[in-house]
């Protein structure tokens, strides 16, 4: 479902050339819960903006449910996103003006959705996470592990094919986290294709497959322990 | 309170962007100010240069039965002057202009015939010589004249050797035996300088008529005794008057007022002067909003060093008393930098008006209104962002973001509504000035009721002293003739007064056996006219004919001209033709034509009821010479010059005047407040476009996260822009509706300045509203923008 093949990103800064990705290569099937963990400034955030194309590879293919989506627009770019990719980011990223509903309902606005149809999924996602209750509620009245369900059905809200999720227990307890890991796997359970990147090797286990990152490359775990 | 300053200035050293800004808005707004109290307080505030000036008193005469301002007559200013008790010097004076012989050659000057007690008036001693005496005013007297210190200097040279020279004006000797200080080189009530003081018992027109009560050619002046008010003087007046009803039943239906001279002076500047220093008021106000937004802005990243402050013991007083400081200190800045704009805005608005702001300058009263202002300013916008500071939550400000977003949430909403007050502000303003310019584009298109182009005039004067009647009609005659002949001129005529540049004479009209009452008589404009009048002016005949060259003789029989008003007022339903009318000569004359009506004075007036007679018979044979030319009209200047000089060379020549720069003039003073009111509402609108602007740069900045959240979510960038647009949008909307409401409450002021257009035109109203709402949005377009191409990245960042 996802594909990418020699995936590189180099980012310029004052005549400094970084290469944040080389040439990677990475396959992700339909229904897949795929963890990419690695130490800090291995490459995860990028890779996670490239496959969420929250930003565009310097070299490279990608193709997301069959169509290339590299070179896209960058209203083409937010169209697929809308559509096609749910986030789930480290700090819950709510908006504290709207209510969860209206939290939850805000990708779905971007959709030429009638209001009704709209309601609906806004309803299935928070009764799958179990916030039904606190739909009217802003998210400063929430706790942060209620907030990142908040943000969790609304990146299922949206029906995508991939869902995305950044750190998403970072900012949470370890109880909260297993909760929201619990939540994950259920999401996946149910055919959900999850890519998550985390440092947290035991909720690297959540997933079905695990790559590690290192200096924008992708090495396995041997690997990584004869660099460290 | 020293230290406080010394920070606020380190402070505003270190923020050079926000402090450039700020003086930039501020300067703009209190140096507008502080030009407008240049040109206004010397002609509203500043005290008439005379010894208690608030003892001296006007009192100007209506006809309570017309509601016309109507003029003393020396018999009755004499019973006043021997009954009341009010004041201890009244003096009756009239205007003219003569020619008088200086110390090089002829000059046409301004004369003021006045009674002996003119001087009491003033309370001024002369710098030379003497003032006049009583003995001076009786008639028979040897003939004196006092110089006002303006036409000694520029005619006199200020010799000291003057007093007992001798001068003749309009031909007669008169002695000069004073000259009056320069304090007092203004001729009183009427504000132009350079000319002469003649009693007024030598004045030849009072000789001739001043004995009947109804030559009312006079006006009076008073000195208040001490103690006594004006509503008491006012009252003993009134008292006198009904006296003299019982006495002289032609008294009937006159009633003299008392006012300040200064409030005389000034009544007809006031409603300018009120609208221009609203507008200014409104560009301070506009320029306070916009620098406390800012301040605001600021004070969200100076939070943490303020609650650091009140953990180390500060009181929240002392914290407010900081800001302050800081906020006076700018205000003062803003006010030093604000007298250079007011500098160069004196400069254009002298450039505009000329003469009339010659008394406006940058002195000690405008220097201390400024600071005065810059003081005031600073406390007032420092009010709200001292506000803000004083609430800082210490255990929020000294942890982190939670606390940061909703303290920027009030900080947002405090710059919301300043933002909507610049907009109220600057719709009140471009209102305004919309509707004044509409006012003047009207009145700049009214039909005068003649065609002023191509026409030239020049007054053709003569001395009564060395003219009898029949050569002033020679005189005349020949000044026409020639003037026909002058190569590229298509008509003559002459004229007594000329609509736009000479006073009225209006005068009761009735038909033979219908004599009025006193107080209901029927008043018209008198205009005494050659031939060719109605057609050199193209004021069309509707009815009968102009007058013919037959009828400019002594002998001919008596015909008038009437205007349609005036034929309407008596015959409604027939013809006026061959119709008699009885005017100022008391004989009956035959109508032999009706024409237009013609417009007197002012253009925003209505055409008053109007006659006119053969200039042949006239009591003063007073004559304005009207040539039409073929072309451009300046090319026939010299050509008149050289005609004035032939016909006499001992009179000054008067310098020609195109009538259709006449009529512009009239409407001057519109065209000069339009000028400024439209300068003050660009700069409100630039003003507040920049608050604008700036809070809703600031609004981007502070979502910046949300519009990340949202990119990332997948929102368009469109509707990314829409999102910042409607907050400006919002606000703008707001602040057209408070600007509506501000504009309405003014409109009573502005409503006096407005001709041909309402102070609540619904369409200005709404051409205002959306040029306010076009650069509104072009205000938030730029920050939208800058929202529209946030990187979704940061989402991933935060």
């Amino acid at each position: 479902m996802i594909s990418m093949k020699g995936i590189s990103k180099t980012f310029f800064t004052e005549e400094v050339e970084t290469r944040a990705l080389h040439e990677l290569q990475l396959d992700i099937a339909k229904g897949e819960f795929l963890s990419i963990a690695g130490p800090s400034g291995s490459g995860k955030t990028t890779l996670l903006s490239i496959l969420g194309l929250l930003d565009g590879p310097s070299a490279g293919s990608y193709h997301l449910g069959g169509r290339d989506v590299a070179q896209l627009s960058s209203a083409e770019r937010a169209r697929v996103r809308n559509e096609q990719v749910g986030f789930i980011f480290q700090s819950f990223n709510l908006i504290g003006e709207l209510t969860v509903a209206e939290n939850v309902e805000l990708p779905l606005t971007y959709r030429a959705l009638p209001r009704a149809e709209r309601l609906r999924r806004v309803d299935a996602a928070l009764e799958r996470v179990g916030m039904s209750h606190r739909k009217s509620h802003y998210p400063a009245q929430l706790s942060g592990g209620q907030q990142q369900r908040v943000a969790v059905a609304r990146a299922v809200a949206g029906e995508p094919l991939v869902l995305l999720a950044d750190e998403p227990t970072g900012n949470l307890d370890s109880h909260n986290g297993v909760q929201v890991m619990e939540l994950l796997k259920e999401l996946h359970a149910g055919g959900a294709t999850v890519v998550m990147v985390t440092h947290n090797d035991q909720y690297s286990r959540y997933a079905t497959r695990t790559v590690t990152l290192f200096d924008g490359r992708i090495i396995d775990e041997s690997a990584l322990q004869r660099a460290g | 309170m020293l230290a406080d300053l010394r920070f606020g200035f380190r402070n505003l050293l270190r923020t050079p962007g926000f402090t450039l800004t700020a003086l930039l808005a501020l300067a703009l707004g209190i140096g507008a100010n502080s030009a407008i109290f240049s040109v206004v307080s010397p002609l509203l505030f500043r005290a008439l240069p005379l010894p208690e000036p608030e003892q001296v008193v006007a009192l100007p005469m209506t006809n309570t039965a017309t509601g016309n301002a109507s003029n003393w007559s020396l018999p009755t200013f004499k019973d006043v002057l021997d009954r009341q008790k009010s004041f201890s010097a009244m003096a009756a004076l009239r205007q003219g202009g003569a020619a008088v012989s200086t110390a090089t050659e002829p000059a046409r000057m301004r004369v003021i015939f006045a009674s002996h007690g003119v001087f009491a008036v003033m309370g001024l001693q002369p710098e030379l010589g003497r003032v006049f005496t009583e003995t001076d005013d009786q008639p028979g007297a040897a003939p004196v004249a006092v110089l006002t210190h303006s036409a000694w200097v520029k005619h006199w040279s200020q010799d000291p050797g003057v007093i007992g020279r001798s001068i003749t004006v309009d031909g007669r000797a008169f002695t000069i035996v004073g000259v009056m200080p320069a304090a007092f080189s203004e001729l009183p009530g009427d504000g132009r300088a350079q000319g002469l003081f003649l009693p007024l018992g030598v004045d030849l027109d009072e000789v001739k008529f001043g004995a009947h009560r109804g030559h009312h050619n006079l006006r009076a002046l008073a000195r208040l005794k001490a103690g006594v008010t004006l509503a008491a003087a006012g009252s003993e007046l009134g008292s006198i008057f009904s006296a003299l009803e019982l006495e002289h039943p032609e008294e009937k239906n006159i009633a003299p007022q008392v006012l300040s001279l200064q409030e005389s002076l000034t009544a007809d500047l006031k409603p300018a002067a009120m609208v221009l220093f609203a507008a200014v008021l409104l560009v301070l106000l506009i320029a306070c909003a916009n620098v406390a937004g800012l301040m605001v802005v600021r004070s969200g990243a100076r939070q943490r060093e303020i609650a650091v402050r009140l953990a180390l013991g500060a009181s929240r007083l002392r914290v407010v008393q900081q800001v302050l400081a800081e906020a006076v200190l700018l205000g003062v800045m803003g006010a030093a930098l604000g007298l250079l704009v007011a500098v160069w805005t004196l400069e254009g608005l002298k450039g505009l008006a000329g003469s009339k702001l010659s008394a406006a300058s940058l002195d000690g009263q405008v220097l201390l209104f400024t600071a005065a202002v810059g003081v005031l300013t600073g406390l007032l916008f420092g009010a709200v962002p001292a506000l803000h500071a004083s609430r800082v939550g210490l255990h929020e400000a000294l942890k982190d973001a939670g606390a940061r977003a909703s303290l920027s949430k009030n900080r947002r909403r405090a710059q919301s509504a300043l933002v909507t007050v610049q907009v109220a502000l600057a719709f009140a303003l471009l209102a305004g000035a919309g509707l004044m310019f509409q006012s003047l584009y009207g009145l700049m298109r009214v039909n005068p009721g003649f065609e002023a182009e191509n026409l030239l005039t020049v007054r053709l004067d003569l001395p009564a002293s060395s003219y009898t009647d029949d050569q002033k009609r020679d005189y005349y005659r020949r000044a026409l003739e020639q003037a026909a002949a002058l190569p590229g001129v298509e008509s003559v005529a002459s004229v007594d007064p000329f609509p736009f540049l000479d006073g009225t004479s209006r005068n009761s009209v009735y038909p033979p056996g219908n004599e009025p009452e006193r107080g209901s008589e029927v008043a018209a404009n008198m205009y005494e006219v050659s031939a060719g009048y109605f057609a050199t002016m193209k004021i069309p005949v509707v009815e009968g004919r102009g007058f013919a060259d037959s009828e400019m003789q002594l002998d001919s029989p008596r015909v008038m001209v009437v205007s349609q008003k005036l034929a309407k007022r008596f015959w409604p339903t027939e013809t006026a033709l061959g119709k008699q009318l009885i005017g100022f000569s008391r004989e009956p004359c035959t109508i032999v034509g009706v024409v237009g009506d013609v417009k007197h004075g002012s253009l925003d007036g209505d055409a008053k009821m109007a006659f006119y007679l053969p200039y042949v018979r006239s009591a003063w044979l007073a004559q304005r010479l009207l040539v039409r030319a073929k072309g451009p009209p300046e090319q026939l200047v010299a050509s008149l010059r050289r005609l004035e000089r032939n016909l006499d060379p001992s009179l000054p020549v008067r310098e020609p005047e195109a009538a259709n720069e006449i009529l512009s003039q009239s409407a001057s003073q519109q065209q000069t407040t339009l000028t400024m009111l439209a300068a003050f509402a660009a700069v409100a609108l630039l003003l507040s476009a920049i608050g604008l602007w700036g809070l809703i740069a600031y609004a981007v900045a502070q979502r910046r996260q949300e519009l990340a959240i949202r990119s990332a979510l997948g929102a368009p960038q469109g509707h990314l822009v829409g999102l910042v647009l409607k907050q400006g949008v919002w606000l703008t909307g707001l602040g057209l509706l408070g600007g509506v409401a501000l504009a309405l409450a003014g409109s009573k002021v502005l409503g006096a300045m407005l001709y041909g257009i309402t102070a609540v035109d619904p369409k200005t109203y709404l051409t205002i509203g959306v040029v306010l709402a076009a650069v509104a949005l072009l205000a938030c377009w730029l920050p939208a923008r800058t929202a529209a191409r946030v990187d979704p990245n940061a989402a991933l960042r935060a």
